[in-house]
């Protein structure tokens, strides 16, 4: 990561001093750009812990929980070599636990007692499946292929649905974890493609 | 990697949250540590969130996938992509795809939609904080009328009070000797995590005695008592106040504390705060961050 990218990081996080920062990335790896590498896995990965607890902002409270874990080794504490991971894990579970006093206080604050539905049924529009089209058609045919078969299912067809994956992982040979993880590559290459053309 | 069928089956437990959180807590732990773990995990989410658009989940799960796996924006888009792969892939199968048109190099918008959301949550909020705070402002608007002394000229934003309109009756005041000391009030609030960007400034001007802290805690209702700490970013503290209880801001429940003002020099500042409720074990919340900017001076 270069100096810059450090930079622009450091400033997204909340009261994140340069001095904190750059304890971080030095209790991280002696190596800058790998220390770079490593916090860039870690925010991905705890942005996403934060999401798969059913956290709205997940980025906000990843952020928050970095600059905690940097203002804390700013001021001497160490992580342990043989486990980076464990302080960042408890200060998100931290972090987590107090977005739920926080939410346990809002929501009795609501008269009704009672949450909105996190999500309404959403449609794709058209112009959604006009993009995707254009994304498949930009994969190689084999990948295509693999994500349409692997999709192909319908609300009767559950077992169908099973059967069919089941034999995919048959045809390439693979466990059905693998072939989760090959479609879940082509899925993500999808996604970036399909969120820069509704960009554009 | 372990990809075992157990594996499978803690993930997807996980995902849908049922899960003690003592197993989530291990199970997360891994996540971060084990990068294949990790991406079985984000591809069994899909999984979960293309049976969900098939229709093939039952319904304490589909509103388990809604609150947990579509909660947030980014949970919603891949949603979105399930639902477009699902409908593509069974109406298409046989992958009848538009040709790929390419685009002019035009840089994405994406970056720009994303600082324009933000810009406008940040207005969102600074309008509630302004329609919440608009009496208390008011109110101290008027008591500050009252005193001879001058009044503090600030840029007007939604977190601090504005200098008062001169009555229009009253003539350019004469020529004073040197201003008194006077106070600068700004508004805050604990509830919020903010990212950097938002961060509150608070300006002082020259000649300031006194910054007045008014912070919201509405919200707080079961908190009767709450304990401040004001730290430099060298972690010392600068100001510290226990047991302060809450005042009533016409209407507004907020804490109010004056500290002097030359204490504070320019930097940034944390607000600490503990919460008290009788009976139970102080509550840590939110730190809040602001950054002190003196104005006026050489």
């Amino acid at each position: 990561m270069s100096q810059r990218e450090g930079a622009s990081r450091t400033e997204r996080l909340q009261g994140l001093t340069p001095e904190g920062f750059e304890a971080l990335l030095a209790q991280l790896d002696p190596d800058r750009e790998k220390a770079g590498m490593l916090y860039e896995t870690i925010r991905r990965k705890l942005v996403r812990l934060f999401e798969w607890r059913g956290c709205a902002s997940p980025e906000d409270l990843a952020d928050e929980t970095i600059n905690r874990v940097a203002r804390r080794l700013g001021e001497g504490v160490e992580l342990r070599s043989n486990d980076p991971y464990g302080y960042f894990c408890g200060v998100a579970h931290l972090v987590y636990k107090e977005l739920l006093r926080r939410a346990s206080r809002e929501q009795r604050a609501l008269a009704s007692g009672d949450w909105p539905p996190a999500c309404e049924e959403e449609e794709p529009s058209d112009v959604r499946l006009d993009c995707l089209r254009r994304c498949l058609a930009k994969l190689p045919p084999d990948q295509r292929d693999l994500i349409l078969r692997y999709y192909h299912g319908k609300s009767d067809q559950g077992e169908g649905n099973i059967r069919n994956r089941q034999e995919l992982a048959r045809e390439a040979g693979i466990e059905m974890n693998a072939l989760r993880i090959r479609v879940h590559r082509v899925r993500r290459k999808l996604e970036s493609c399909v969120q820069a053309c509704l960009s554009h | 990697m372990k990809s075992n069928p157990t594996d499978d089956e803690l993930l997807r437990s996980y995902l849908l949250g049922e899960l003690n959180p003592d197993a989530a807590d291990d199970l997360e732990r891994r996540l971060l540590t084990e990068d294949g773990l990790f991406e079985l995990s984000e591809a069994i989410e899909a999984d979960l969130l293309a049976e969900y658009a098939q229709g093939l989940l039952a319904p304490a799960e589909r509103e388990r996938v809604q609150r947990r796996l579509a909660s947030s924006p980014q949970g919603r888009e891949r949603l979105l992509l399930a639902h477009s792969l699902s409908r593509l892939a069974a109406g298409e199968p046989k992958a009848e795809v538009l040709p790929f048109v390419p685009h002019a190099a035009t840089p994405s918008r994406r970056p720009m939609l994303r600082w324009a959301a933000l810009a406008a949550g940040l207005l969102a909020a600074a309008g509630l904080a302004w329609l919440t705070l608009e009496q208390p402002r008011a109110y101290r608007v008027a008591g500050e009328q009252e005193r001879p002394a001058p009044v503090i000229a600030a840029v007007p934003r939604a977190h601090e009070v504005p200098k008062p309109p001169a009555p229009s009756t009253t003539p350019p005041p004469a020529p004073t000797p040197a201003p008194e000391p006077v106070k600068v009030v700004f508004q805050l609030a604990l509830t919020s995590l903010r990212g950097a960007e938002s961060a509150e400034k608070l300006r002082v001007p020259a000649g300031a005695g006194t910054v007045e802290l008014q912070i919201s805690v509405e919200g707080m209702e079961d908190l009767a008592s709450f304990h401040l700490t004001v730290r430099n970013r060298k972690a010392e503290t600068v100001w510290e106040g226990t047991g302060l209880k809450p005042k009533n801001l016409q209407g507004v429940r907020a804490l109010v504390v004056d500290l002097p003002a030359e204490r504070l020099s320019a930097g940034v500042y944390e607000i600490q705060a503990q919460g008290l409720s009788p009976g139970s074990e102080p509550e840590d919340l939110s730190p809040l961050q602001v950054e002190v900017v003196r104005e006026g001076r050489g």
